[in-house]
């Protein structure tokens, strides 16, 4: 086992634990800064990766996520929270050990999924091909067990990261693919945001709760 | 009746001995009842053959729900329909040809008797209803008499048609058990079903020692077997000794200060420290803690899930990763309920007038319990020792299990607590100063308390319930039903009673029925067997 | 002879060492979190001056104590001493050694909890009730996460005891994988909760309200409060020996050989060194959690060390 691989996949798992903390966080703020974190890893993941395949798309990639997820999507959060006055608001959506729980089994589910498809590729690429997916799942927890739109965001910029480690980790990927993902979530971002400034004119709150109770009159 | 004892029989007869004696010290002697019990014990211990196993086996229920009835009767209602479900299962269990069937009615019928999770819920109304040395004979006796017969069958006489998948049942029912036993003893209130409670968790631990062993022996793993086995056993003899010791203590609770409620205890030390020394000597044993008796027994059960969770399929190991969670859980829980039956009970302030007058205890019981306590002893320093003396029963059970050394010295660690003792003894007396000095207590700078309530204000003191109401609130909720109740009595319990509720309706109502109603019954009846030649003649 | 001689100059050497250097490090971490503050804090040598202090000072035993009330300090501190003692500091191979399966280590630790949590109970005042409730809730999640981790270590080094662990770790190469970096931050979490450190607990708070383990010592005082604060100091120290031994154990030195310990001294004050520095500056960087909060945090603890072996199961390469 060279440093190499050791090291991209500790990563990896720093990632991961990065996904699996946002479900226990209440505060937004702990979320920003844990998915600021969690991007900043991935962009020295893909250093790492593109030094040691010697891809320059990579090191392309790690500059974007670095700056684009761990610098300015963070930033961009941080002033929704302060504009909406959200710096002391605490998630009360699904609760916390429910929601640990499933994600641990959400973990289980990817590893055995991952596990009897790849059995004969090096037990490596396995382990960061089950990491990815378990970070893509847990992001999508994270949308679906939040009732604050804002969180909701974050397990999305979430699951995106899981992708982008699934793509670094696959030599050949193609940057196109990442980058058009990239400017896709920048744009995700930014629809989303006029969309939140719409949500809090109608209805005084980030809570999606509102808009539920609309949907269903709806029907 | 063919009575044939093997060195299982000797081992459980052995376990059985010393608790009978101390019961009987302890003032059950002059019971009928109570030695019919002892004796269909040791029918079904000693027996060669099904019949004489099963006819001791219900002499054995028979005699302890009279001894039950004469405590309190709705629980001996209770605990008499899960006597008869269990002769239910194990009678035609015990003339069936191995096969899994046949183990899984043992499992049921010996289940149903041992108080293994979800057929549990009878034991911790029913063992603290009759007098404490019934309820000592029942909670040390009964339910191993019960694993008794788990064992010879599972290890014995099914062997030839053993499968994986039995262990893993045993294992499951097992940590369910120590889980929701640890949990409610912790949480309960009365001392008695507080150790009630406290006999599920070790029935459940037992089982899942069994458990590992028997998979094991089906997948031909001879390390695993070997520990899981000893696990098992050791956790049986130290359960046998300071769950009686326990339960006679607080008999003798219950006779000084007339109540069990650990909300109106306390202080107990003060006027029953010889009581107080030995009921500490047995929760140290019930919290495993090293250096007492329970904790080998621990020790072992969690190398073997250790050991099995390094071997097998993925889904294995993840389930032996999850069983050593439960496991942990369940450690800490039992430590919890045990400091916490221990601190209320004997430590602080008396909570009420008979607590603060409560004389310490001498005589019959004393001996009794200092019996329990003294063979204690070597169970707690010298566990490999006693493992040894039980080679003969491991090698009958197991004939090719490895059986390693015990890794975990007693004598050493006491050896290296005893040097360390003296260095701190000769560090106090060269430089401390000496001498202690009594004065009121600082108790958060309130004031003394008024002259007529020499204790202080009982209600200021935190009580048994109050002491676990943070457990209650973080995980009492997610694994209890509503009020704290037992979750097998919302799931399996209520639902049964409503089903026999509705069939009494019924045969109710066929018996209310007018004339026409049962001659159009006897008619239809007539029909529908007509109906049934007919087609049966022409199909 | 020689081995035996020299595992027992060793043993002696380790013993001396931990207990003279715990209230030095208690001293070094309050020091540096009092910088991180912005004060300038008591010396590095506070301590033991506090533990003389105590020792000079009469003990007073309420009058509501019953005769158990000096067996619960002595418990707890020899609960930890011996547990101290089988932990390896800078060098493994010690005759202790093969006493100091990890689950015994859980067993010990039980024994000082308990002590602690009967030593709160025994006045019959309401915050040591309060403080020994909390504990017990914390406690039960802790131990569960500490075995699951444990697992991860005994699957990686084939051997239980830490001993066995820190050399394995040491000579066989291991890697850096994913499976240590979870068990990792569970060990962590769990021993900032043993501890008593920010933030499931302060040691260094005053209100009766929120304390935990001061909570229940609030009673004590001269050579009992000693005895309940020295322990608190050798269980720090002895964690950090534990997260050393098993997370940094390069270069330990060998107990029978003489001229591995000057090397493996050196490390194991740069060791213990760095985590005094690390441990205040974590403290004073996040808050303390509310008490009901702490479950979740042991709890997530407990579901790290899960998924570390759920990891450690992949990378094995074991399949369905």
């Amino acid at each position: 086992m060279s440093l190499t691989f050791s090291l991209a996949h500790l990563m990896g798992g720093i990632v991961l634990l990065c996904g699996f903390l946002l479900l226990s966080q209440r505060r937004l703020a702990a979320m920003i800064t844990l998915y600021q974190i969690q991007a900043c890893v991935l962009a020295a993941a893909a250093f790492w990766q593109g030094w040691a395949q010697h891809e320059l798309n990579l090191y392309l990639t790690g500059i974007i996520t670095l700056a684009l997820k761990g610098l300015l999507l963070p930033y961009g959060l941080r002033q929704i929270v302060l504009r909406f006055n959200l710096r002391r608001a605490v998630e009360s959506g699904m609760g916390m050990a429910l929601s640990l729980i499933l994600g641990v089994g959400l973990i289980g589910i990817a590893v055995l999924v991952v596990l009897p498809s790849t059995m004969r590729a090096v037990s490596l690429t396995r382990e960061d091909l089950a990491i990815a997916l378990s970070v893509v799942l847990l992001g999508l927890l994270v949308m679906v067990s939040r009732r604050s739109a804002l969180a909701q965001i974050i397990g999305f910029l979430s699951t995106e990261n899981g992708l982008v480690l699934a793509a670094i980790g696959m030599p050949g990927m193609p940057f196109v693919a990442e980058f058009s993902v990239a400017l896709l979530v920048l744009l995700a971002f930014l629809v989303v945001g006029v969309f939140l400034l719409r949500i809090r004119e109608h209805f005084d709150t980030l809570d999606v709760t509102g808009i539920e109770a609309i949907e269903r009159r709806g029907r | 009746m063919h009575l044939q004892p093997d060195a299982l029989s000797w081992l459980f007869l052995g376990i059985l001995l010393p608790q009978v004696v101390a019961s009987a010290v302890a003032g059950m002697r002059g019971s009928v009842t109570f030695w019919v019990f002892g004796l269909g014990m040791a029918l079904a211990l000693l027996a060669g053959d099904a019949f004489t196993l099963i006819f001791g086996f219900e002499l054995m229920s028979a005699a302890s729900w009279l001894l039950v009835l004469r405590g309190d009767e709705r629980p001996a209602t209770f605990y008499v329909t899960m006597a008869i479900f269990s002769g239910a299962c194990l009678i035609p269990a015990v003339f069936l040809p191995a096969s899994s069937v046949a183990f899984v009615l043992i499992l049921l019928g010996t289940g149903a008797k041992a108080g293994l999770a979800p057929l549990h819920a009878w034991l911790p109304k029913a063992h603290p209803a009759p007098p404490a040395g019934v309820s000592a004979l029942m909670s040390g006796g009964m339910v191993k008499v019960a694993l008794y017969v788990l064992i010879r069958y599972a290890f014995i006489i099914l062997a030839p048609a053993a499968q994986p998948w039995w262990g893993v049942v045993l294992i499951a029912a097992g940590l369910a058990s120590v889980l929701i036993g640890a949990l409610r003893a912790m949480l309960e209130v009365e001392l008695k079903t507080v150790l009630a409670c406290s006999t599920v968790e070790h029935v459940g631990l037992i089982a899942v020692g069994l458990g590992v062993a028997l998979r094991a022996k089906a997948m031909g793993d001879e390390t695993l077997e070997g520990l899981g086995l000893q696990a098992a056993l050791l956790c049986i003899v130290a359960h046998a000794l300071f769950k009686p010791l326990l339960f006679l203590g607080a008999g003798e609770v219950k006779h000084a200060v007339g109540t069990t409620s650990l909300n109106w205890l306390g202080g107990l030390v003060r006027g029953m420290p010889r009581l107080g020394g030995l009921m500490l000597l047995g929760a140290a044993c019930m919290a495993a803690l090293p250096l007492g008796a329970g904790f080998a027994p621990e020790f072992l059960l969690l190398h073997a899930i250790i050991g099995a969770a390094a071997t097998g399929g993925i889904l294995a190991r993840l389930f032996f990763t999850a069983a050593l969670a439960i496991l942990g859980l369940g450690a800490a829980l039992a430590l919890g309920a045990a400091v916490r039956l221990f601190g209320m009970g004997f430590l602080g302030r008396p909570r009420s007038l008979q607590a603060a007058a409560a004389d310490d205890i001498r005589g019959a019981p004393l001996m009794a319990m200092g019996l329990l306590a003294v063979l204690i002893l070597p169970v707690a320093l010298l566990p490999g020792l006693v493992l040894g003396t039980m080679t003969p029963v491991l090698l009958l059970l197991a004939p090719q299990a490895a059986l390693p050394p015990l890794a975990y010295a007693p004598l050493s660690l006491a050896v290296l607590a005893l040097l360390l003792a003296a260095a701190l003894g000769f560090v106090l007396q060269r430089w401390g100063v000496r001498g202690t000095r009594e004065v009121a207590g600082w108790n958060g700078g309130f004031g003394a308390p008024p002259p007529w309530l020499p204790f202080g204000d009982p209600a200021t003191q935190p009580s048994a319930t109050g002491l676990a109401e943070p457990v209650a609130r973080a995980i009492g909720r997610g694994v209890l039903a509503r009020d704290m109740a037992d979750p097998t009595e919302a799931w399996l319990v209520a639902p049964l009673l409503q089903l026999y509720r509705r069939l009494v309706r019924l045969a109710e109502r066929i018996r209310r029925a007018t004339i026409r109603e049962r001659l159009a019954f006897v008619f239809g009846a007539l029909v529908v067997f007509l109906l049934a030649l007919g087609l049966g003649e022409g199909g | 002879m020689l081995g035996f001689a020299l595992g027992l100059i060793a043993t002696l050497l380790h013993a001396a060492l931990v207990f003279a250097a715990a209230p030095l490090v208690a001293g070094v971490v309050g020091k540096i979190r009092a910088w991180a503050l912005g004060r300038r804090g008591a010396p590095v040598w506070q301590p033991y001056l506090q533990l003389y202090k105590l020792l000079r000072k009469s003990t007073l035993v309420p009058e509501t104590a019953t005769e158990l009330f000096a067996l619960w300090p002595v418990a707890c501190f020899l609960a930890t001493a011996v547990a101290m003692l089988l932990v390896p500091s800078f060098c493994t191979g010690m005759l202790t050694a093969p006493l100091g399966d990890f689950i015994t280590l859980i067993g010990l630790f039980a024994i000082a909890r308990a002590a602690t949590m009967l030593g709160g109970m025994e006045t019959g005042f309401g915050f040591g009730g309060a403080g020994a409730g909390r504990e017990v809730l914390f406690s039960i999640f802790a131990e569960a996460a500490l075995l699951v981790a444990l697992l991860c270590f005994v699957l990686l080094a084939h051997g239980a005891t830490v001993d066995g662990i820190a050399v394995a770790f040491d000579t066989q190469h291991i890697g850096i994988s994913v499976s240590l970096g979870f068990a990792l931050a569970a060990l962590l979490a769990v021993a900032l909760t043993e501890t008593g450190r920010i933030p499931t607990d302060n040691p260094s708070g005053h209100l009766e309200l929120a304390m935990v383990h001061e909570a229940m010592l609030l009673e004590y005082s001269g050579r009992f409060l000693l005895l309940f604060e020295y322990a608190a100091m050798l269980r720090l120290l002895l964690w950090m020996d534990l997260i050393g031994a098993i997370f940094i154990p390069f270069r330990l030195g060998q107990a029978g050989d003489v001229f591995s310990w000057p090397g493996g001294l050196l490390l194991w004050v740069l060791k213990i060194g760095a985590m005094a520095v690390v441990l205040p500056l974590f403290e004073v960087s996040t808050a303390k959690m509310r008490v009901f909060r702490v479950p979740e945090f042991l709890g997530a603890a407990m579901l790290l060390g899960f998924l570390a072996s759920v990891f450690l199961f992949v990378a094995a390469r074991i399949g369905s």
